[in-house]
């Protein structure tokens, strides 16, 4: 069965399952940073029941990070062994003897062991224990990562890389543990004094998140062309950029600590420490994602320049309204230099089109926010972009092709976009249902969201291939911008559904801007020079 | 009712990226380079790459006029090297795949052309 799977998928899967586990990390060490820093520390000012229940359910929450790390740890060696027996013909046997592998076995029963001791009866050795079983799961994730495998240096990269992933698993995980601890006090000194601690624990975990990332990017990217003119290098940009996001929603947080009056109840805290959990988990999903590119630093050839992002990025000409005819591409046949222009030309129309009818759905979301009431209809037009990519998706077959609509289904390409083409049917009719309040739940209106920072989110983690590299990074350069404006609209419309005041305003007035940017972003998309 | 929207379209979304995926062993420097042109009937190939490798459980195969073969690899210098040989090979155009593991769990492919000519 393993040998059925295609390698690319297979690939795929191992970067989501890196991300997934990379989360699933940062649950069990933000579990173990509150009950080493929060609970039993202030435990007698929490009071001796009050810190006693906290404790549990800390301990529950690290449970089930801890499971959950050791599924996917599992499944992480499940598709890894299907690469090795699928790609390279190895025995399942042989393959288990993988260096990844078996660090990914330590990290499986470090983390079942560390569930099984969370959800023991309290004990003396109960924190020590979990405390060790952390480090081991944090070392076994160093050592299943670039830093593991360099040839030079290796101890001064698994030192950066473990203060790297320490921090950022400290400081994304601790959030919830944050809120729940919020969640279990009511006083406003009690609240403030929980906004503080964290405050203080997560400065740390920040400045160890930045030293181990100045230290990996003096070694892995090494010279600002290749910061901007690689995937990998253009990959920590976007990083920076939403941990730069992190870091103001971070500063405003500590304000809220401070004073009641600057937050009543920790309200705006509380919002925003959501923000930060999915753009938190955005910045690890990139990382994973990272971690399948070779380093900026080792991609010495073809290294594109500033001057030639620029001129691929400017908008020299206007949007492609008019598709190249279909006979024109290389459908069944031999590529030849017209064909593959044609073949360009044609995702052009498809990207600029789409870019069309984005932008007019963030000027219907803006309309609708200024009182416009037909605006409201504005999700519908999801309806014509699943359409198009449904018929235009796949130009062999029906109706622009010679074969039939079902013919070409097997072809894994094929196949997904028409389910995501389909899929924006229900996916554009719910959320028109909720601009039209025929649906009137909260719940309902933070799907439109979280599916738009998903899916701005992949295009950030989709990966990029090594053969003819200089071209497709400048092709897929655009993706980054686009993703960094997608992951935020999403995360300012959930704020907007879920804060108030002032950020809930802001919030309301940014989204739709940030969504109308990717719209612009594909109207001007190119693939020809 | 969410969750009936809301996962498939995750599933969905993240199936659209799928086709894009690849890994990151990036081959240095080769020994033959390629397209390079070897004289007589031996060629001992040298690869090294940016990351170290699992020679064990890496693949090197030979595609010329006498068909396909596969060629066990061996760690050269360093963890960072393979090193494999063939012989007998008669003058042609060949094609050496390569398909390594490097010690991260990441699988990579390439290839490398080349000539042996007659001496």
């Amino acid at each position: 069965m393993l040998t059925t799977l295609p390698p690319d998928i297979l690939a795929f899967f191992a970067v989501i399952l890196r991300g997934l586990q990379l989360t699933a990390q940062s649950v069990v060490l933000g579990g173990v940073l509150f009950l080493f820093g929060f609970t039993r520390p202030l435990a007698p000012k929490l009071g001796g029941g009050r810190a006693a229940a906290l404790e549990r359910t800390g301990m529950h929450w690290t449970a089930k990070g801890g499971l959950a790390l050791a599924v996917v740890a599992g499944l992480s060696i499940f598709a890894t062994l299907s690469q090795l027996v699928a790609g390279l013909e190895i025995q399942p046997s042989d393959a288990m003897g993988a260096d990844f592998v078996q660090w990914n076995l330590i990290m499986a029963l470090a983390a079942l062991a560390l569930a099984v001791t969370a959800r023991m009866q309290a004990n003396p050795a109960q924190l020590p224990s979990l405390a060790l079983l952390a480090v081991v799961v944090l070392g076994a994730s160093v050592m299943s990562s670039h830093a593991f495998a360099r040839v030079e240096e290796r101890e001064y990269y698994i030192l950066a890389d473990a203060l790297h992933q320490a921090g950022a698993s400290l400081w994304i995980g601790g959030i919830p543990f944050m809120l729940l601890a919020l969640s279990h006090v009511s006083a406003s000194k009690d609240r403030l004094m929980v906004g503080m601690r964290f405050s203080h624990l997560f400065t740390g975990a920040v400045g160890l998140l930045l030293l181990g990332a100045a230290m990996l990017a003096w070694g892995y990217i090494a010279t600002p062309g290749a910061l901007i003119g690689t995937a990998y290098g253009i990959m920590t940009g976007a990083k920076a950029a939403l941990l730069s996001v992190l870091l103001l929603l971070a500063a405003m947080n500590r304000r809220s600590t401070r004073s009641e009056a600057a937050d009543k109840g920790q309200f705006r805290l509380r919002r925003f420490a959501e923000v930060e959990i999915g753009i938190g988990i955005t910045v690890l999903m990139i990382a994973a994602s990272m971690a399948s590119q070779p380093p900026a630093a080792d991609q010495t050839q073809h290294q594109a320049t500033i001057m030639e992002i620029v001129e691929r990025m400017a908008p020299i000409r206007p949007p492609r309204l008019v598709s190249p005819p279909s006979e024109t591409l290389s459908i069944g046949m031999e590529k030849t230099a017209a064909s593959e222009t044609a073949d360009k030309m044609w995702s052009e129309f498809n990207h600029n089109w789409a870019g069309i009818f984005v932008l007019a759905m963030g000027l219907g979301a803006m309309a609708q926010r200024m009182g416009v009431s037909a605006a409201r209809h504005w999700p519908l037009l999801f309806l014509v972009i699943g359409g198009a990519i449904i018929v235009r998706s796949d130009p062999e077959s029906w109706p622009i092709g010679p074969h039939g609509f079902f013919e070409t289904l097997a072809d894994p390409e094929v196949f997904q976009h028409r389910v995501v083409g389909l899929l924006l049917f229900p996916f554009g009719l719910f959320e028109w249902a909720v601009r039209t309040d025929r649906l009137k739940s909260e719940r309902s209106a933070l799907i439109f969201p979280i599916l738009c920072a998903v899916g701005a989110g992949l295009l950030l983690v989709h990966n990029h291939t090594l053969t003819d590299v200089k071209e497709r990074f400048l092709i897929e350069f655009s993706h980054i911008p686009m993703g960094l404006f997608g992951v935020m609209s999403g995360w300012l419309r959930w704020l907007e559904i879920r804060g108030d005041g002032r950020a809930r305003q802001v919030a309301g007035l940014l989204w739709p801007v940030c969504f109308s940017m990717v719209g612009v972003l594909l109207m001007f998309y190119r693939e020809l020079p | 009712m969410i969750k009936s929207v809301l996962f498939p379209l995750l599933v969905a979304v993240g199936m659209l990226a799928a086709a894009e995926a690849r890994a990151h062993a990036v081959l240095v420097e080769s020994t033959p380079p390629a397209e390079a042109e070897v004289v007589g009937n031996k060629v001992e190939f040298h690869l090294r790459y940016n990351s170290r490798i699992d020679a064990k459980r890496s693949r090197l195969s030979l595609k010329g006029p006498g068909g396909a073969k596969t060629l066990p690899p061996l760690q050269g210098d360093n963890e960072a090297e393979l090193v494999a040989r063939a012989e007998g090979l008669v003058p042609g155009r060949y094609i050496l795949f390569w398909d390594v593991l490097s010690v991260d769990g990441h699988v990579s492919r390439g290839q490398v052309p080349f000539m042996t000519i007659s001496p």
